[in-house]
């Protein structure tokens, strides 16, 4: 089983890039997007809730986010095949560093 | 005991709408255009104009073209292929002669529809035939919150309700808090409008739903109807899990059979028919299975792949695709799995599948006017879709039909806050209940919430529950509900995102004992999508089995649970077999 920490967005911001229009915060109905009001740009607090909609990266008027989504799924319902004989070498999979 | 005003801000309105999605947006807009005089407020924990999901998707409106679709045709298609004859055929026979006016409701709210110069709607056929989809514009909830706006409907944003208040057998109030500041308010009013979602469990993409506008009616004593309809399912890439839309007829064994039309023919939508099937295939050796692109269905074209080899992108068979907002969106995702996705040797053009489940559960009773069983409430859009039982979704009937349940929940609404007073709110429940909702913050270092959800989610997302039901991995699974409730009061929060997520978590739990309770007593399969299959009774029962099943809070706190008849003598269509 994969657990919710490893099927996590990863969610990168360029900080100097960010313009603070606020559309993340305003269009993300996971409420991720926080203010960083200390650095004066907006931040993922909430990343773990991300489900990759990628509504902030594309209402981003500075082009300064990037939704990694994950490489894997909570309950793969095939997932009992991956070690059978007849699918194991179909069905290997490399590990992808970001 | 503490006065009210010391327990919070005390915030009065004649209406309160729970939820700024597309439903309680049209519920409010419709109330002002009623009653101009009533003071109308919505609350969400989201900003209004991008809150829910309607804010999201984009799979068209629904619709019946005069002269093209008729009403009745699509009553018979849905009673016979969806509720499988549990449908209130009466409910979804007033429902479809309702929606076209609905349609032409929202234009007199300013939603621009795009059409041909000739002022020809873009429109597309479902593939059942009995009903069209119109092209929306995807800005259609900032549209629609532009209009409450002008017509004077109050917002108040980023407020997370957890507790309708009781007074008697009315409900008085909501309890609310500020997700940043976490300020609590009590909000009076004399009528209330749940549209807050379907409960989806929080483990999907795209689909949020948190199920607290269901768990808070039922704590407050409504009844729930159809709970145990909770499993619907996604073709998804084998590598990463992400879906597949459209693939529902497009799915191949290795000898490159299309086992789409073997399992599930004819159905457009995924289906557990298609999983079960695929499950076969693999077990017997023909898999594995894959998706194959390079053939053209209606699915895939009516989630907006290419039509014929000499359309430019944005055309379906030489004319506009209806969607080209949505497929924007639909590109980006598809160019973020390209370059994120471990792509598997082959052909990418025929990629490895698996199936995912999506589970999904509205069981909020509605009458025929959308009201709840409480005195007081309404419901408008997903979170009564079970409860009604309706069984009225198709592709592109979301939006269309949360618009329409608003219309209708604000003509009961608005006129019960039009000549009633607001009861008192009782400030100890207050005080309990936020001290209840508080609790969390004291455990800062309590049990993990991400942990808690992986828990949860072997519940509603591991095949040998949520699919293949038996009266034993139910009984199982409520063996686990209980443990994790059990572990409710562990659970530790530091600001308002993680104070919300540990009452989502309580709201889910109740939800899924809904599920999994409803889902022991039907001794069946029945219903399309959003279907309960068991493997101990894989087959209809239309014999002992035309019953709905209702839930309700008993006194002692406990789960009532007792069947109706469906009143179908009186219903035009009937199964062979009865």
């Amino acid at each position: 089983m994969v657990t919710n920490k490893e099927k996590t967005a990863k969610i990168l911001i360029d900080a100097k890039k960010c313009v603070g229009c606020g559309n993340c915060m305003r269009i993300c109905i996971q409420d991720v997007w926080y203010w960083n009001e200390a650095e004066g740009h907006s931040e993922p607090r909430h990343a773990e809730d991300c489900f990759y909609c990628y509504q902030c990266e594309m209402s981003c008027p500075a082009n300064c986010i990037e939704v990694v989504p994950p490489t894997t799924q909570y309950y793969d319902a095939f997932a009992r095949f991956d070690n059978d004989e007849r699918y194991k070498d179909t069905y290997k999979k490399e590990e992808i560093k970001v | 005991m503490s006065e009210l005003k010391n327990l919070g801000t005390v915030i009065k309105s004649d209406v309160m709408i729970l939820g700024a999605g597309i439903a309680g947006l049209s519920t409010a807009i419709s109330i002002k255009e009623n009653h101009p005089q009533l003071d109308v407020l919505v609350v969400d924990r989201n900003r209004a104009g991008w809150a829910g999901l309607s804010g999201k998707s984009g799979h068209g409106f629904f619709d019946m073209v005069p002269g093209v679709n008729d009403p009745e045709d699509f009553v018979k298609y849905q009673t016979e292929n969806f509720g499988e004859y549990l449908t209130d055929q009466d409910f979804l026979r007033q429902n479809a002669f309702a929606i076209h006016s609905t349609l032409l409701k929202a234009e007199s709210w300013g939603i621009e529809f795009p059409k041909d110069p000739d002022g020809i709607y873009h429109t597309q056929m479902h593939p059942n035939g009995v009903a069209s989809l119109i092209a929306i514009p995807l800005d259609i909830n900032v549209t629609l919150h532009k209009k409450a706006c002008e017509v004077g409907v109050r917002f108040m944003e980023r407020v997370y309700v957890s507790d309708l208040l009781k007074t008697g057998e009315k409900i008085s109030g909501a309890l609310g808090f500020d997700l940043d500041d976490l300020t609590c308010f009590i909000f009076s009013a004399k009528s209330f409008v749940i549209a807050t979602h379907s409960c989806q469990f929080n483990v999907q993409s795209m689909f949020n739903g948190n199920g607290g506008g269901i768990a808070m009616a039922y704590r407050a004593g409504a009844e729930m109807r159809n709970a145990e309809f909770g499993v619907a399912n996604d073709v998804v890439y084998k590598n990463d899990g992400h879906p597949i839309y459209g693939s529902c007829q497009s799915v191949y064994n290795k000898d490159g059979v299309n086992i789409s039309q073997i399992y599930a023919p004819n159905q457009p939508e995924v289906s557990l028919d298609l999983q079960l099937g695929a499950e076969k295939e693999m077990e017997e050796g023909r898999g594995p299975v894959y998706m194959d692109f390079n053939v053209e269905t209606h699915s895939m074209k009516s989630v907006g792949f290419r039509g014929n080899a000499d359309d430019k992108p944005g055309f379906v068979d030489g004319k506009r695709r209806i969607w080209p907002d949505a497929l924007v969106w639909q590109g980006h995702i598809m160019e973020k799995a390209e370059k994120y996705r471990v792509i598997q040797d082959g052909d990418p053009t025929r990629p490895l599948i698996s199936f995912k489940m999506a589970p999904e559960t509205s069981p909020l009773r509605v009458d025929n006017n959308y009201k709840t069983s409480l005195p007081n409430v309404w419901a408008a859009g997903f979170v009564c879709y079970n409860g009604s039982a309706t069984f009225e979704w198709i592709r592109g009937n979301g939006l269309a039909m949360c618009m329409k349940t608003g219309i209708r929940a604000a003509v009961g609404a608005g006129n019960f806050a039009a000549c009633t007073v607001p009861a008192e709110i009782d400030a100890a429940q207050v005080e309990g209940l936020k001290n209840h909702f508080l609790a969390p913050l004291e455990r800062k270092d309590g049990m993990d919430l991400e942990d808690m959800m992986d828990r949860i989610a072997e519940l509603v997302q591991d095949p040998k529950y949520i699919l293949h039901r038996s009266d034993k991995s139910m009984a199982e699974a409520l063996e686990k509900v209980a443990a994790i409730r059990a572990d409710l009061p562990k659970l530790g929060a530091y600001d308002g995102h993680t104070l919300a997520k540990c009452q989502d978590w309580d709201s889910i739990l109740l939800i899924i004992e809904m599920m999994y309770r409803a889902g022991m007593m039907r001794k069946e399969t029945r219903v399309r999508v959003w279907r309960q299959y068991r493997d101990d009774y894989p087959t209809t029962d239309n014999k002992n089995w035309l019953k709905w099943i209702i839930l309700q809070k008993g006194e002692n706190d406990e789960m009532k649970i007792w069947t109706e008849d469906v009143p179908i003598h009186r219903y035009k269509y009937k199964p062979a077999d009865m």
